[in-house]
């Protein structure tokens, strides 16, 4: 079968990633790519969103610095893991998923900074009126 | 494999030709079945050649929507057009990616 | 009302870029030097704010995406990251010299050190920003900031020698006494503050807070058609009163109550209040729109949730990074730093790196892909262009013309 073609680079790289209920849930920092078993090309697997993957593109000193700072922002030590390309719901300006952004891995400063400050400032649970 | 590990990449021929870095990945949608997307976006061709900067911002990529003004203004930067390497030319992704001549050329010795 | 409260957005992005504080002090200094023989520069920054901030609010309008989204995609992770270190510095620096401001104009009334006002107007701004409905939050800094139409009518009252004030306008000349490096370095300033970066990131974000749809292009529009000439006229009508007033005794300008001083001279103690009141809304609106950009730019390059249309704990990134940022903006007001002069030097650090920030909105603009039908036509192509080369001139000669003249000293 004849599929939709693109370019990676262009059309997804450095793309904003939306979830389901319309949340920014970070950028495509870069692709995960798989080899089939039986050999052939590779194929896109999951999105990969997060400060260390940025840090590895941008390379050079500031690549390191960034690499090194992120990995200690980590609560866990370990860097998030791809996000499944299976649950991309479409694809377009920006890149809609099925998951709420709390599922990613990538969320989890935004999780630790709201829970630990924000949401204890008063007035943080309502948008203004 | 990351994208990133090909993307910006120096690629060689077997014969040692150097035929510019990988400016971009292009992608067909004919790969294995993906959870409710359908089917994987599978690794086509490398678009290899140079004008990286240009190709990133728009101004040289070869789609029907492509801005027909800017084509103008930018017209000199696009003599060299990039060319596609169709992946399975592909032999080894590592410092470098080795590819095989170029089969629709007449190779030196034949 | 109605009408103008549609346009409240354009009329604030407009006084970020018109009459912030560096721009009151800068606009009153050039008048009182150069009397009108700059308001070319003004002019010519009109128009080109006004084209691209059309194109940021269309882009918005069709594809839901403000310029630093369309930053990162365009020029990639690492030149998206030199932009954004480059636009955030400035935004800070901006921020500091308004929210300084702000506390000047209070000084101004109340003779309390405007030291000791600047937490007190720190801490409001953050409120607003944290608290108040982006709609309303520029519809009332806006249309406050619009008695500063109260200059316009102290230059009418003035009564100059109207053919001699617009002959300094249309035959641009450099005045006795000045170089033609500080003339230049002053019309560079001016171009680069009304093409500030900050204008178009606010005013695309802006679009998107208020949920813009293809349906709102008209207002776009009118908010860029609209609320720049605006600006750009309360601008120049500063300029004028200045060249009416200090040129022909040669007084230098160099404080804000100075700026307020041929209106209070032509309109009386009410031109006064008004001209005060005017700077503070102004000033205010200023901070407003740094300190946002300052989290819009961030949030949008790594692609986290920002904005005021959800709770700030589901923005909590976003949300730090403007609390963080007018934190900081506080701290070094309070080392007594000149405002003025931080925004002068933002002003031209800021015109250096115009570029990065216009040429992506320019492509985007002509991108079917994300726009459909409603791409660039021919005619903005041209001028868009024009105006490229015009800022990347500007942004070639920013830094070598402030050295050289050692910020128009």
């Amino acid at each position: 079968m004849a599929g939709r073609m693109l370019l990676a680079g262009f059309a997804l790289l450095d793309r904003q990633i939306v979830d389901r209920d319309g949340r920014m849930a970070g950028k495509v920092d870069d692709l995960e790519l798989a080899e089939p078993d039986g050999g052939g090309a590779p194929y896109v697997t999951g999105l990969v969103s997060g400060r260390g993957a940025l840090a590895r593109r941008i390379g050079g000193r500031l690549g390191r610095a960034a690499a090194w700072l992120s990995a200690r922002l980590e609560a866990s030590g370990e860097q998030p893991g791809p996000i499944p390309f299976g649950v991309v719901r479409e694809l377009g300006n920006h890149i809609e998923i099925t998951l709420t952004r709390e599922d990613l891995d990538s969320f989890e400063l935004e999780r630790r900074l709201r829970d630990g400050v924000v949401a204890k400032i008063p007035g943080a649970r309502h948008a203004p009126e | 494999m990351r994208l990133s590990d090909l993307l910006g990449q120096e690629v060689v021929t077997e014969g040692g030709e150097h035929l510019g870095r990988v400016r971009d990945v292009r992608l067909v949608q004919d790969g294995p079945l993906l959870g409710t997307w359908g089917a994987a976006f599978r690794v086509d061709a490398l678009i290899v050649g140079r004008g990286a900067v240009l190709a990133r911002l728009g101004l040289t990529r070869d789609t029907p929507s492509e801005p027909d003004l800017l084509q103008r203004p930018f017209g000199p930067f696009r003599r060299r057009r990039p060319v596609p390497v169709p992946w399975d030319r592909v032999v080894e992704v590592g410092d470098v990616i080795r590819v095989t001549d170029d089969p629709t050329r007449r190779s030196p010795g034949g | 009302m109605k009408k103008l409260s549609g346009i409240a957005l354009g009329i604030l992005t407009a006084m970020g870029g018109f009459v912030d504080i560096g721009d009151i002090v800068a606009n009153a200094e050039t008048g009182a030097r150069f009397r009108l023989s700059l308001a070319w520069a003004v002019v010519l920054g009109v128009g080109g704010i006004v084209v691209y901030a059309e194109m940021a609010g269309r882009v918005a309008a069709i594809s839901h995406r403000p310029v630093f989204d369309l930053v990162r995609e365009r020029l990639g992770a690492r030149m998206g990251l030199a932009n954004l270190f480059a636009s955030f510095f400035i935004t800070l620096l901006t921020l500091i010299a308004e929210v300084a401001g702000i506390a000047l104009a209070l000084e101004l009334v109340t003779d309390v050190s405007y030291l000791l006002w600047l937490p007190l107007t720190a801490l409001l701004v953050w409120l607003v920003i944290w608290r108040m409905r982006f709609e309303a939050m520029e519809r009332l800094f806006g249309l406050m900031g619009l008695v500063l139409i109260a200059i316009a009518v102290g230059v009418w009252r003035l009564d100059p020698d109207w053919g001699n004030l617009l002959g300094s306008a249309t035959r641009p000349l450099v005045p006795a006494g000045e170089g033609h490096p500080t003339y230049l370095y002053y019309a560079v300033a001016l171009f680069g503050a009304a093409m500030t970066p900050y204008e178009v990131f606010f005013f695309s974000s802006g679009g998107v807070e208020e949920r813009w749809t293809r349906r709102d292009l008209a207002i776009s529009r009118a908010n860029v058609f609209v609320g720049f000439p605006l600006g750009g006229l309360l601008s120049l009508a500063l300029m004028a009163s200045t060249a009416i007033v200090f040129a022909p005794r040669g007084i230098q300008v160099s404080h804000l109550s100075q700026a307020a001083l041929p209106t209070a001279l032509a309109l009386g103690k009410v031109g006064l209040a008004l001209v005060i009141v005017g700077f503070f809304a102004a000033t205010f609106g200023a901070a407003l729109e740094t300190a946002l950009s300052a989290g819009y730019t961030v949030s949008q390059y790594f692609g986290w949730q920002w904005g005021k249309l959800v709770a700030p704990r589901d923005a909590s990134r976003f949300h730090l990074l403007v609390l963080g940022s007018i934190a900081a903006s506080v701290l070094v007001g309070l080392t007594a730093v000149d405002p003025i002069k931080v925004t002068e030097y933002s002003i031209v650090l800021s015109a250096a790196a115009l570029p990065l920030t216009y040429f992506p909105i320019l492509v985007v603009a002509n991108d079917r892909d994300y726009m459909g039908d409603a791409v660039n036509s021919k005619l903005g192509n041209v001028f868009a262009f024009g105006y490229l080369v015009l800022i990347v001139v500007a942004s070639l000669a920013a830094l070598p013309l402030m050295i050289a003249t050692r910020a128009g000293a």
